[in-house]
């Protein structure tokens, strides 16, 4: 293996790993947003938002990421729509990790002690005021963990994007690999990279971590 | 102040109180007594509408709990009892203080939500509360690092800032270790001499003879004994409150 090889490579594919840091940030913020709805309505006392949101999850944590990804770049232009790689590939990330992060989401609210949702309640505050002032800020610690774990399997699960031609990190090294035949020093160099990637996400989940537990024992 | 007629609540297939019925006046202090399970926290859960019971009527001064009564029911409506439960104050076993939030912002939590104020005026009301329980110096600490005696006292503190007509008490010296117990008792104790109406479930015979206007012996999901507190402790008529009050005064 050379090593200057690899150095030398590692700027091209930077470009690509931009890609990938970009499609796993739109995916983490439209994904959170979206779980933390579809959490919601697993939660709700009505049966119709629970009954989606429970088939929502159920839909798509239990068929592969790349199966959807397929779906909506190949399957949906039959009926009219079609996506550049790089929406269909947001959309489906954002999509799939929804399910996910619903799960945290909807764990760590149930995780909070019934006596805080009582106490809320015995203050005269309103079953919104109580989960949007109590309950949801303290689940919400609860859920850093689990969800720093999760935005992190969902940067390395971005590399499936590159199946519906997305040129993210892994794509730009299956590039580089067939126009240099150098596996060895370029798919170190991606390697490389990838864990600078996920230790930042790390790093910064547990400052984040390390802070709020300061407050809570 | 406080009426409750024929009050019936069951769980699943499980009757847990039996027509219950209970006055209580104004700046009265009433000691609730009784075995585990005779279905005392479920009463008093019923008079802050925690529980709907299944028939019964509860009275908040005048007004019906929740509302409106059909067929002798409560039927409530939410917006009704949220207002109804900001003037009854209610202290719970395990204290139950917002972990996120320190003793002062536990305090000052419903004064910005329910009662709207501005942040400044529930800080001046929350201090003078955190005061009034002794704690003051506490006022910025998250609940984790207050012994229990503490946390019950802002728990208290929480319930006194909204200006109840009434507070509850569902054993509130029970979880704590027995040298934190005075602390709690005694700002319960002046609390009932400044004139608060107070029902309090507790098997603290001191408390109860000092500062209880009244004794109500539960077993079952009924009332089988009221009194005066020397005459439910040294006379008691029912057998079963007898047998009761040797097993804990003997334990
Ligand atoms: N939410 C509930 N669901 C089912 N059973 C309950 C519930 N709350 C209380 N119970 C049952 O009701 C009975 C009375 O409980 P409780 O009112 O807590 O009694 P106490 O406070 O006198 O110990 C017990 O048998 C208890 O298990
Ligand atoms: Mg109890």
């Amino acid at each position: 293996m050379d090593v200057r090889f690899m150095l030398k490579y590692l700027p091209v594919l930077a470009e690509g790993a931009l890609m990938t840091v970009e499609l796993t940030v739109i995916s983490i913020v439209v994904g959170s947003l979206l779980g933390f709805v579809i959490a919601l309505g697993a939660l709700s006392r009505n049966v119709v938002l629970r009954s989606i949101a429970h088939f929502y999850t159920w839909a798509i944590r239990g068929t592969p990421l790349m199966l959807q990804l397929f779906f909506i770049y190949y399957g949906l232009p039959e009926v009219g729509i079609t996506l550049s790689p790089f929406a269909a590939a947001s959309i489906g990330m954002s999509i799939n990790a929804a399910a996910y992060i619903a799960e945290i989401v909807r764990g760590a609210i149930q995780s909070i002690d019934k006596g805080q949702m009582e106490a809320a309640r015995s203050i005269g505050m309103s079953y919104m005021q109580a989960n949007f002032r109590i309950i949801i800020p303290q689940a919400i610690r609860r859920m850093i963990p689990p969800l720093g774990n999760e935005f992190i399997a969902m940067l390395k699960d971005s590399s499936l994007v590159a199946t519906i031609s997305m040129v993210d990190l892994m794509r730009s090294a299956q590039q580089m690999y067939s126009a240099t035949f150098r596996p060895l020093e370029i798919f170190s160099a991606a390697a490389l990279l990838y864990l600078l990637l996920t230790t930042i996400f790390t790093v910064t989940f547990g400052s984040i971590e390390a802070r709020l537990a300061k407050m809570e024992a | 102040m406080l009426k409750v007629k024929e009050l019936h609540k069951s769980f699943g297939t499980l009757p847990v109180l039996k027509g219950i019925n209970l006055e209580v006046e104004k700046g009265e202090v009433l000691v609730v007594i009784g075995p585990s399970g005779s279905g005392k926290s479920t009463l008093l859960r019923c008079l802050n509408g925690l529980e709907i019971p299944d028939s019964g009527e509860v009275y908040i001064g005048k007004e019906p709990l929740g509302g409106t009564v059909i067929a002798g029911s409560i039927v409530p409506k939410d917006r009704i009892l949220n207002k109804q439960r900001a003037k009854i104050g209610m202290v719970f076993q395990r204290f139950n203080l917002f972990s996120h939030l320190t003793a002062l912002e536990n305090v000052m939590e419903g004064l910005i939500t329910v009662k709207k104020l501005k942040r400044a005026e529930a800080k001046k009301i929350a201090l003078k509360e955190l005061e009034h329980v002794g704690l003051l110096d506490r006022a910025d600490y998250y609940p984790a690092k207050l012994s229990g005696g503490q946390q019950q006292r802002v728990a208290i503190a929480r319930s006194l800032a909204m200006q109840p007509d009434i507070m509850l008490f569902d054993e509130p010296t029970s979880a704590l270790d027995p040298e934190l117990v005075g602390d709690v008792l005694s700002v319960m104790k002046n609390l009932a001499r400044e004139g608060m109406t107070m029902v309090v479930v507790t098997h603290e015979m001191g408390f109860a003879r000092e500062v209880g206007t009244r004794v109500v012996f539960m077993d079952h999901g009924r009332i089988l004994e009221e009194g005066k507190p020397e005459e439910v402790f040294y006379k008691p008529q029912n057998n079963r409150t007898k047998e009761f009050l040797n097993k804990i005064l003997s334990a």
